[in-house]
């Protein structure tokens, strides 16, 4: 799960972390009556760059102007309208501090530059300090690191400190990354976190029974569409993208290379569906009657059915898909892809499925690259339909 | 000969009374594994499928000289379980669970490798050496003998490239399914390593996903590979800032993107193809098959 700044915030503070006052403005119940010039608006999003976007503002001479001016910019992107109005904060410079998983050392690394601030990536500088794998570490520990980095001598004691409570709240709350950027350090060598951005791991949360954070899942939900959100209820995951054909699949790295497949052949995959965590059995139905849907949009141009089947029995699916394509014909021309291994070849054969799906007439092949192939030959010879 | 398991190996079923381990034991019986028991706490001197049951790692090694464990324990407990066999002397270990806690499977993981255990997954769909073995959940029918190592993240993948390879008459030494997951047992590069090594190898294909730094990891190490790498790495048309499924798979930053890793690995030497059938016919064309 992500967080937005405010619920990351709201972590740091219960870890003793240095934040800004602030508080939370939900502009759909109530407008503030006055703003003090110098407070910081910022709205509360999923996404970075808010400052290049508009959607970070010091409240200025006009502040409710300013106040919407966020508004409005808000509004044009569909999010919803809550915003942090936080005191300013005085500072001399800005550091950079994170803990984020390095999936090639196997364990956390604490991030540090004292080039924080915007455009990290491209001039930060970051060094980088191995955790090790069961995410303790002790401030004695730190201090030759922030020497190393650069880090002035009279905020050595403190980074230390931060850095070490930063790491508890990484380990405590199952956390994957948080990080705090800018890190803003005052004339008298103080630190305060003036931006936070975390993300929880979702497996772990059957152990955080009472954690909450709605504002985030109102974010998180705000982004979904209205079939992504059906989806959900329905025990699957859909991301939709803007493109021409809806392809239905199973398993993460199978969606990912047909996708790619669909490209090269100069389609482009609206769809990618995969299995919820701890999702019940079943979705099949529920997901070829979203496919069905989805199709009905002039934008679809055709609907790419692919699976391979290792374990789970192919018979009951393809009876279910043709009994659907007998009752309610797909809006789009339909292309079939199947493979399964003898496991799942319970009561039907692979090849016996494609021959049936055939037989309904609709191509029906073994590989995904021989039904793309004849997708772009369908395509290329006028018989898919024009949906430009 | 393949790489990890032996035909010498002696493998234990640790949860051996879970769906998934009932579903696969036959299986990888058939496929040529040696299965030795299995681990179920409380069920001690029971049998089941044939198998001798026992109640703790500790005891099924005791009694069978097992060196291999295929972990079928869910999710919340399988570092432990990861743990318990590292402890208890086994040296090859898959572990199936997806959705395991991070903070729990880190520690695990670090631990299994100072206890000199390698372990494919979490998350894995496991091991297939055709005609020799296979472990957790790769479907035997799908491989073919060989010469050709196969290391994949993603199951379907695993399945999807071991399905090209064989219809073009690419047979595969050994083929690993290692999971999705941002935090593993081994990397590729451990893997690619071990095929290296492997006279019974001759090539290697790799199967890798947009986010992580696991392929630059690989292509940094390509210098001291002896045999021809190929590699497909899918993701090239994820939208950006989603997760796709694998927890692993989204690009946090330029570098982790698919057209970023496909010109590290081209530059180091790797072969990137774009689709399982163009592989497969890369790796016939190269090796002579």
């Amino acid at each position: 799960m992500d967080l937005c700044e405010w619920d990351a915030k709201s972590l740091l503070r219960r870890y003793g972390l240095p934040v800004p006052n602030a508080r939370l403005c939900d502009l759909s119940k109530d407008r503030p009556e006055e703003l003090s010039p110098s407070s910081i608006l910022k709205a509360q999003t999923l996404f970075g760059g808010r400052g290049k976007a508009g959607l970070v503002r010091r409240a200025g001479s006009e502040p409710l102007a300013t106040l919407d001016a966020i508004a409005a910019a808000l509004a044009e992107r569909r999010l919803p309208q809550v915003l942090m109005i936080e005191e300013a904060t005085e500072f001399s410079s800005e550091f950079y501090l994170s803990v984020v998983l390095d999936d090639v050392a196997g364990c956390p690394v604490i991030m540090f530059s004292t080039n924080g601030g915007v455009d990290i990536e491209e001039n930060g500088d970051v060094k980088t300090f191995p955790l090790p794998a069961d995410v303790t570490v002790r401030q004695q520990d730190l201090v030759p690191f922030f020497i190393e980095a650069g880090a002035p001598g009279k905020s050595i004691g403190r980074l230390c400190r931060i850095a070490t409570d930063l790491v508890r709240l990484f380990r405590n709350e199952d956390a994957v990354m948080v990080e705090i950027n800018p890190l803003a350090v005052t004339a008298e060598g103080r630190l305060i976190a003036l931006d936070c951005k975390a993300t929880l791991d979702d497996s772990a949360g059957y152990r955080h029974e009472g954690r909450d954070f709605p504002l985030s899942q109102r974010l998180a939900d705000a982004r979904l569409s209205d079939y992504e959100r059906e989806a959900r209820e329905n025990h699957f995951v859909l991301v939709q993208s803007p493109g021409d054909v809806v392809l239905v699949t199973a398993g993460a790295g199978l969606g990912m290379m047909v996708s790619d497949l669909l490209q090269d052949a100069g389609f482009k995959a609206a769809t990618f569906f995969d299995n919820a965590a701890g999702a019940p059995g079943e979705t099949a139905e529920a997901r070829l009657d979203l496919a069905w849907r989805l199709a009905e949009s002039d934008d679809i141009k055709a609907i790419m059915f692919y699976q391979a089947l290792s374990t789970r029995d192919l018979a009951p699916r393809v009876l279910g898909l043709l009994e659907r394509l007998k009752a309610a014909p797909p809006p789009k021309p339909f292309y079939f892809g199947l493979s399964a291994s003898f496991v799942a070849e319970k009561t039907m054969t692979a090849k016996a499925a494609r021959e049936a799906i055939a037989a309904a007439g609709y191509p029906a092949f073994e590989f995904p690259e021989e039904v793309v192939s004849q997708m772009a030959a369908d395509r290329d010879s006028g018989k898919m339909g024009s949906a430009d | 000969m393949a790489i990890l398991l032996k035909r010498e190996s002696r493998v234990i079923i640790q949860n051996v009374h879970s769906a998934y381990a009932r579903n696969m034991i036959g299986q990888m019986q058939a496929a040529g594994t040696n299965i030795v028991g299995g681990v179920a706490p409380g069920h001690g001197s029971t049998e089941f499928l044939g198998l001798p049951v026992f109640d703790t790692v500790a005891e099924a090694v005791a009694q069978t000289g097992a060196d291999t464990s295929v972990i079928y324990t869910p999710a919340f407990a399988v570092a432990d379980a990861i743990v318990d066999a590292a402890d208890n002397g086994i040296k090859l270990a898959v572990a199936a669970a997806e959705h395991a806690p991070v903070h729990d499977v880190m520690p695990a993981l670090a631990h299994a490798r100072e206890q000199g255990m390698w372990v494919i997954g979490p998350n894995a769909l496991g091991l297939l050496s055709p005609g020799l073995g296979m472990l957790c959940g790769l479907p035997p029918a799908f491989g073919t003998p060989g010469r050709i190592g196969l290391v994949s993240r993603s199951g379907t993948l695993t399945i999807a490239m071991l399905r090209a390879l064989s219809a073009q008459g690419v047979g595969q030494s050994t083929a690993i399914s290692f999971g999705g997951d941002s935090i593993i047992g081994r990397r590729p590069v451990e893997y690619v390593r071990e095929f290296d090594k492997d006279p019974e190898t001759d090539a290697i294909v790799v199967v890798g996903e947009i986010g992580g730094g696991k392929e630059a990891e690989l292509a940094e190490a390509m210098g001291e590979i002896s045999k021809p790498v190929f590699a497909m790495i899918v993701g090239r048309s994820a939208p950006e800032g989603r997760t796709l499924g694998h927890a692993g798979a989204l690009a946090r930053n330029s570098s982790e993107t698919a057209a970023a890793k496909i010109a590290r690995l081209r530059d180091a030497g790797v072969t990137v193809c774009p689709s399982p059938m163009a592989t497969a016919t890369a790796v016939r064309e190269r090796c002579g098959l």
